[in-house]
């Protein structure tokens, strides 16, 4: 029984890798890519670049 | 002739009021839509054909008194460059969706887009490459980084378009100038001045080829 569900796994487990064999690299890269674009970190340089955007600095800002 | 009390009233006021706000980054005194999808472009005042970060740079010296050579001449990351690159990050943001429309009217536009074609095939340096080399033909990858093929509309459009970006291998914000930079490296050529003529050149020919293709910056890469 064990021995049996052991090569059952191993034919599912090949079955995956060859799927994923069919596929090319730059097809997960893309995959991947979809899966993190609703948090690209750009977003904290971005609110920080808005905020040297708007704030006066520099040597002809006036201290007082 | 200005009285001297309105005259000082102006620069205390400038003072007070030295940040990027008024900064022209072609569209007008303070106008960030849209900015990005029409640069580099010619500027009157510095009668120079200027990217969005040697433009950044030149609102920061004129209207806040920063130093621009330190600017320059700072790595990436480093000293007030960083604030130049988070200020990009925000620029670019505000053009995405946007189609791409970088001039090439006045005189010396066309002149950098010339520049700008002539650095993309000029090939050198110890593997004698050119962008050319990598950027040419359609299908061509870096293991598993697929190439734009940026001689062509759809090719200078995805190159283009995703520019400036996250590199997530890096874990930082890449500007335009940094990318160039790191192809620059990768054809072992000497390194580009940041903001230099032939970057600045680098991206009229690319935005120029790129022309009607979708802004999707700040864009995510590998």
């Amino acid at each position: 029984m064990k021995k049996a569900m052991n090569s059952a796994l191993l034919v599912s487990l090949s079955m995956m890798a060859g799927l994923a064999m069919a596929q090319s690299a730059t097809d997960d890269i893309a995959k991947y890519r979809e899966m993190i674009a609703d948090g690209n970190p750009a977003e904290l340089y971005e609110a920080a670049g808005e905020d040297i955007w708007s704030k006066p600095m520099g040597p002809k800002k006036c201290i007082a | 002739m200005k009285p001297l009390v309105k005259t000082f009233g102006q620069s205390l006021w400038d003072q007070k009021n030295a940040s990027l706000e008024k900064c022209d980054l072609g569209k007008g005194p303070g106008v960030v839509k849209g900015a990005s999808a029409e640069l580099p472009r010619y500027f009157k005042d510095t009668n120079k054909v200027q990217d969005l970060e040697s433009r950044i740079i030149t609102c920061m010296e004129k209207l806040q008194g920063y130093d621009a050579k330190e600017i320059i001449n700072a790595g990436f990351e480093k000293g007030k460059r960083k604030d130049v690159e988070a200020v990009v990050a925000y620029v670019v943001t505000a053009s995405k969706g946007m189609k791409i429309n970088v001039p090439v009217k006045h005189p010396k536009e066309k002149e950098m887009y010339a520049m700008g074609e002539k650095a993309f095939f000029f090939q050198g340096g110890p593997m004698d490459f050119s962008c050319a080399s990598c950027h040419a033909e359609d299908g061509k990858r870096i293991r598993l980084q697929d190439l734009p093929n940026i001689t062509d509309q759809k090719g200078a459009a995805l190159g283009f378009g995703y520019w400036p970006a996250y590199r997530v291998s890096s874990g930082n914000f890449w500007t335009m100038q940094r990318r160039l930079n790191d192809c620059y490296r990768q054809q072992r050529f000497p390194e580009p001045i940041y903001t230099s003529d032939v970057t600045i050149a680098l991206s009229v020919y690319m935005g120029a080829k790129a022309k009607d293709g979708v802004i999707n910056t700040p864009g995510l890469k590998r």
